[in-house]
């Protein structure tokens, strides 16, 4: 049996596969404009960026594809309202939007006539999306890379909840890595997964090789969870920014805040540190990353991501002797 | 509408909101620290607020309300 197409609103993308939104600068127009072109959904990472680099962005993935191309964009940055009606301005495909709730961008979207997706991580918050005309949720549990909504709730333990609480498509993220874990998330009711990790070790991804090798290098046990100057809980790779900050209990670095956060909590630099982690000056910088980013092994194409993923889906779903 | 009708139209909100007893909700009383009130909630009650009053309250203006007071001094503001 082979992967099912993914329908938002009036979108339908071959492969039900969301390349989750990476910031800062790690999934542009070219990762994103990849996934498009093998059929699944490519996010262009708005937060930490300005308006003019976003619409640049924008329009070199469409003209790389022809495929689906939305944006994501953390509710926390203070530019939220100004990146969201660029993306709406430019005709973007989709916004997803999470760390934080915001009606406005409903109501902005549905005037764009854009499907606004809000990543949540509790029925309540899944059913206020739908209450609002969401086209559809990300679900993402604690294994997620980057800011999380809960530590402490498995994606396969708040889906089957989920499910049972809404009727728009839902989108299971969080320590989906294989095939399997596609196959496994469609069953449960899911009509789609949004993968970080996977597509954050590609070619196309937007970071400096040593960043990517940080990944490929981190074993289960340099994975660590901190504290966000945005104010939730993160996932992280225990480099030497991050034992600093643990040991201290900030980092604070000598540059000009420019007050990119609605409310932050100023122990560090988030922007800064990230920045920092995605040019490979690991001593300084932070690199996100999901809770079974030890799996990951090889740095490989989107086209290979995705061949793959198709592969190990159709093997999982299909009953042994009959195709093999 | 006086202040007082405002507010107990508004303690009214809080109470069915928030599941809280109407002792607990004075003009002083911040929803995230006394009520325990998380962000969702919040926009809940900005919601109930908007329906009661007939306002429309944007997301920039609920983001500098934090107690029964900021609601009472909006929506005196607004109408
Ligand atoms: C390096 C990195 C950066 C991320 N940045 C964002 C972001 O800017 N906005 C967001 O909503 N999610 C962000 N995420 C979360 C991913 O979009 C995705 O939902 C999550 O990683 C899924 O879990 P997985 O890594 O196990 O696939 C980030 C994840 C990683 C690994």
């Amino acid at each position: 049996m082979s992967l099912p197409s993914l329908k938002i609103g009036d979108l339908t993308a071959r492969v039900p596969i969301m390349q989750g939104g990476m910031a800062v600068r790690i999934s542009m127009a070219k990762l994103a404009a990849a996934v498009a072109n093998e059929g699944g959904i490519g996010l262009i990472a708005a937060s930490g960026i300005k308006p003019p680099e976003l619409i640049e962005n924008i329009r070199e993935a469409r003209s790389l594809t022809d495929g689906i191309i939305g944006i994501n964009v953390m509710v926390a940055v203070k530019e939220f309202a100004n990146l969201v009606k660029a993306a709406i301005k430019e005709r973007i495909d989709l916004i997803v939007a999470g760390a934080g709730f915001s009606r406005d961008a409903f109501k902005w979207c549905a005037e764009g006539k854009v499907p606004f997706v809000p990543i949540i991580s509790s029925e309540k918050a899944a059913k206020l999306s739908e209450r609002l005309g969401a086209s559809a949720v990300v679900l993402e549990g604690k294994e997620a890379g980057g800011h999380l909504g809960t530590t402490h709730e498995s994606t396969w333990e708040i889906l089957p909840r989920i499910v049972k609480s809404v009727g728009i498509p839902i989108i299971a993220a969080g320590g989906i890595l294989h095939g399997a874990d596609i196959a496994r998330a469609l069953s449960m009711g899911a009509s789609g997964v949004q993968m970080g990790s996977r597509f954050a070790v590609s070619e196309e991804s937007n970071a400096d090789i040593a960043w990517k090798q940080a990944l490929i290098n981190a074993k289960p046990e340099d994975v660590t969870l901190i504290e966000s100057p945005v104010g939730m809980p993160a996932r992280a790779v225990m480099t030497e920014f991050v034992k600093n900050l643990k040991a201290h209990g900030d980092n604070k670095p000598k540059i000009r805040c420019v007050s990119c956060l609605k409310d932050c909590k100023k122990n560090y630099c988030i922007i800064d540190a990230l920045e920092k982690g995605r040019q490979g000056d690991l001593k300084n910088g932070l690199v996100f990353c999901g809770e079974r980013i030890g799996e990951i092994k090889e740095i490989l194409s989107v086209k290979e991501i995705i061949k793959n993923l198709v592969q190990e889906y159709e093997q999982a779903v299909s009953p042994v002797g009959i195709y093999g | 509408m006086a202040d007082d009708k405002i507010f107990s139209k508004v303690k009214d909100i809080v109470v069915e909101q928030l599941g809280v007893d109407e002792g607990e909700v004075a003009m002083s009383t911040s929803f995230v620290n006394d009520l325990g009130a998380d962000s969702l909630d919040i926009v809940e009650l900005i919601m109930a607020m908007e329906e009661e009053f007939d306002i429309e309250i944007p997301d920039e203006d609920a983001e500098s309300i934090g107690t029964v007071e900021d609601v009472v001094s909006y929506v005196l503001k607004k109408m």
